[in-house]
């Protein structure tokens, strides 16, 4: 299935596919659907007795339905009896994505539904290859440099620190920090994992140390050094 | 190695400990890789080399390393809380 922006054809889809019979017996009172949203076989239960937005037929049994499935009872329902959580419009911004609350979520509004326009990564950045473990880092304005097993990284203005075995009192780091600079240009809950290339190691007492034999991964962990 | 003292030899030995079990973890995922295959080869040399001269000089480090000769030497040396070194 492609992905959409509209999520009343990706309900109509859901509904068609995994129970058809619902689909087509589903209280269209409670929806207030309109005449020209019905599909094929459907038909409005202006004819029948409501009940009420349960989505039951009156030979299934109770727990019989869809799972999560609640009956809409004397309230007033803003919920299709077979509608997915998580896929409820009434209580979204008009500009929020389906399947998502978060506050500070931008919309999609030029662009196709969850892209950013370069593809999630800030400007000026490149994605990963996917073969160096450290390419997002060096192939921006981050420098690294390699002084007998301590690793300097500087950034765009100069400012450096030293990861290694020496360099463990690193004063200011939290505000050298490369991935903190980063802030919050990436989108969120996407992980980027480039894939392990071979490299220098620190030799076996330094790697201990360091948590890490491999150079490339010796990253900054202000949770621990700072 | 041979003239290494106890808590040298113990350092020596926790260190290439790591760096085989690191290296291990990297042949996981590039488990064709010359480099890393080489470079374990090496490593868990040294650390095979290096247990068992400790456990020679000193004291058996598992309960594998336990050389029975007439004695059961696993419980006289001192446990690591018991701070042996020698040195």
């Amino acid at each position: 299935m492609e992905a959409n922006c509209d999520v009343n054809q990706f309900d109509e889809e859901v509904k068609a596919d995994v129970q058809p019979e619902l689909a087509a017996e589903s209280c269209r009172k409670c929806d207030n659907a309109r005449p020209n949203d019905m599909r094929p076989g459907m038909r409005p239960c202006v004819d029948r007795p409501c009940d009420g937005g349960s989505g039951m037929r009156p030979d299934m049994r109770p727990g019989s339905g869809r799972p999560n499935m609640r009956p809409c009872g004397d309230r007033p329902c803003d919920m299709r009896p077979n509608r997915r959580p998580g896929y409820g419009r009434p209580n979204m911004r008009p500009d929020m994505r389906p399947g998502s609350g978060r506050p500070n979520m931008r919309p999609c509004v030029d662009r196709p539904c969850g892209m950013r326009p370069n593809g999630g990564l800030p400007d000026g950045w490149r994605p990963s290859d996917g073969m160096r473990s450290n390419s997002v880092m060096e192939d921006s304005d981050l420098h690294s440099e390699w002084n007998c097993g301590n690793r300097v990284i500087k950034d765009s203005v100069g400012r450096s620190m030293m990861v290694g075995c020496e360099g463990q009192t690193m004063s200011g780091c939290h505000m050298n920090d490369p991935m903190e600079r980063l802030g919050d240009a990436f989108p969120p809950v996407m992980a980027y994992v480039p894939w392990q290339q071979w490299g220098d190691l620190y030799d076996p007492e330094c790697g201990l140390k360091q948590g890490t034999i491999f150079k490339d991964l010796n990253y900054i962990f202000c949770g621990t050094r700072c | 190695m041979e003239n290494m003292c106890k808590e040298d030899l113990m350092n020596l030995i926790q260190s290439t400990n790591f760096t085989v079990i690191e290296l291990g973890l990297y042949l996981d995922t590039h488990p064709e890789c010359p480099c890393g295959l080489a470079a374990y080869e090496d490593y868990s040399e040294l650390l095979k080399k290096a247990v068992k001269i400790y456990e020679r000089k000193y004291e058996p480090l598992s309960i594998y390393g336990v050389e029975n000769d007439g004695s059961w030497d696993w419980v006289q040396s001192p446990w690591p809380w018991q701070k042996g070194c020698d040195c």
